[in-house]
């Protein structure tokens, strides 16, 4: 099942602290139930939407709440580059991405920052996981889901049985229109 | 029931309701799909950086007229907005990595992590178009600034110098990732071959060559290392990262720390 996180992030050795999520940029694949059957069957290429949110800045350690009040200080207003990678069952697939952060609109102008991944290119059945940062064991997925290699899809049907139940009430609704 | 027949319209009454019901029933989804299309395909457009990168190499200048150095290699960056002006637009060059001939396979070329104290570093704009020691410049639409990379006053020969805060010196041949950067648009990332050859070597016109990196391997062919040895010793493991697209190897921790929220209601189901 596909499934979104919340993690925090920060530079090693600085204060400011992001949340960042993440969704599917395909419509669909946000339906919980249908998106890992809609987007991520093999030879799929999903992309993702990453929600970047600054949270603020730690002035002592990192067991303190982040203050969103307090914004960077000169020193960390420097190039924030996350990277992000996707693997299935451990294998990473080739060529990562790097999520630029932009200090002056998420801390200054306390906006969300969005930004779109590159294409991922689905090349295995396995759990994927979309992480951010070095990737580790421990390290929580923004997004994580399943790539079935399956040819008849439970969206397929889905659509199939939507599609019947519309026709046949159109069709009983003409029926008693021409038939009274 | 007659009272019931009063107050729920008649059959044919119920008609134009239901032809709106199905009318409108696909015109929901397609609208909230037309305005996710269009927001994709905005931030699909900002991921296009918004620069057009030039190498210079064989500059040279040996009367000492229009620069202190004898001989540089450049960078032109031009905004390729016809409207919006990029601000604090910066060069860091991201790793340099050595080319070294085969021993056993004469021609072709090998990437070694040879400069292992090598650092990031963001370098400084020409002072024909800034501040001396300016490492951030705004550059107008349609404009274009040039960067300098590195240079060397010694036109016997190598090393040339990284034009950084901290100088590196920039010896042999080599592969030189480079990213620019603004808060205005997408990071232009990029790879060149840098080398600085002397004038012993090119008669007297000692220069830099300074050409993208694809240019230079369509000549020089260089063979990947692409799996690690069995006892995986760095240089494979070097290799490896490389060919598998991962970041390097952190020394002493990772850069980046993690924690994820363990209060209820922020994990959600996408």
């Amino acid at each position: 099942m596909a499934g979104s996180h919340k993690v925090r992030v920060t530079g090693a050795g600085r204060n400011c602290w992001f949340e960042v999520s993440a969704k599917p940029a395909h419509l669909l694949s946000r339906v919980p139930v249908l998106g890992p059957f809609v987007t991520y069957n093999l030879g799929r290429n999903p992309r993702f939407i990453i929600n970047v949110q600054y949270l603020g800045y730690v002035t002592r350690d990192e067991c303190d709440t982040p203050d969103p009040t307090i914004l960077p200080s000169l020193a960390d207003q420097k190039l924030w580059n996350f990277d992000l990678v996707l693997h299935i069952e451990g294998d990473y697939i080739e060529g990562g991405d790097d999520l630029l952060v932009n200090l002056s609109l998420t801390t200054l102008q306390r906006k969300q920052q969005q930004y779109l991944t590159r294409v991922w290119p689905l090349t295995r059945p396995g759990r994927a996981e979309l992480q951010i940062g070095v990737p580790h064991p421990y390290t929580e997925a923004l997004y994580s889901f399943e790539v079935k290699d399956t040819a008849v899809t439970l969206a397929n049907a889905a659509f199939a049985t939507v599609g019947g139940i519309i026709g046949g009430t159109v069709g009983w609704i003409l029926t008693k229109v021409f038939s009274s | 029931m007659g009272w019931l027949s009063n107050i729920v319209p008649p059959f044919f009454s119920w008609i134009p309701v239901v032809v709106l019901f199905i009318f409108l029933l696909p015109v929901a989804p397609y609208k909230l799909w037309r305005k996710e299309k269009i927001h994709v395909a905005r931030l699909e457009a900002e991921r296009v950086p918004k620069f057009v990168v030039t190498p210079l190499g064989d500059r040279q200048q040996w009367e000492h007229q229009t620069t202190e150095h004898l001989m540089w290699a450049e960078l032109r960056v031009r905004n390729t907005s016809p409207s919006q002006s990029l601000h604090n637009v910066g060069v860091r060059v991201r790793a340099y990595t050595i080319t070294q001939e085969r021993h056993n396979i004469s021609g072709t070329y090998i990437l070694i992590d040879g400069l292992a104290d090598f650092k990031p570093a963001q370098v400084y704009w020409s002072r024909r178009d800034a501040d001396p020691q300016q490492l951030t410049i705004d550059i107008p639409p349609g404009s274009e600034r040039t960067s300098l990379i590195a240079f060397s006053d010694d036109s016997n020969g190598p090393p040339g110098i990284l034009n950084a805060p901290v100088r590196q010196r920039v010896s042999l041949g080599g592969k030189l990732e480079v990213e620019v950067t603004s808060l205005d648009s997408a990071a232009w990332r990029g790879a060149f071959y840098i080398e600085c050859h002397p004038h012993y070597c090119r008669g007297s016109s000692a220069t830099f060559e300074f050409i993208p990196w694809e240019r230079w391997v369509e000549t020089h062919p260089v063979t990947p290392l692409s799996t690690p040895d069995s006892e995986g010793s760095e240089y494979a493991e070097t290799a490896f990262r490389r060919s598998r697209a991962l970041p390097p190897k952190r020394q002493g921790g990772s850069k980046l720390e993690y924690t994820t929220f363990d209060g209820p209601g922020e994990r959600g189901i996408a």
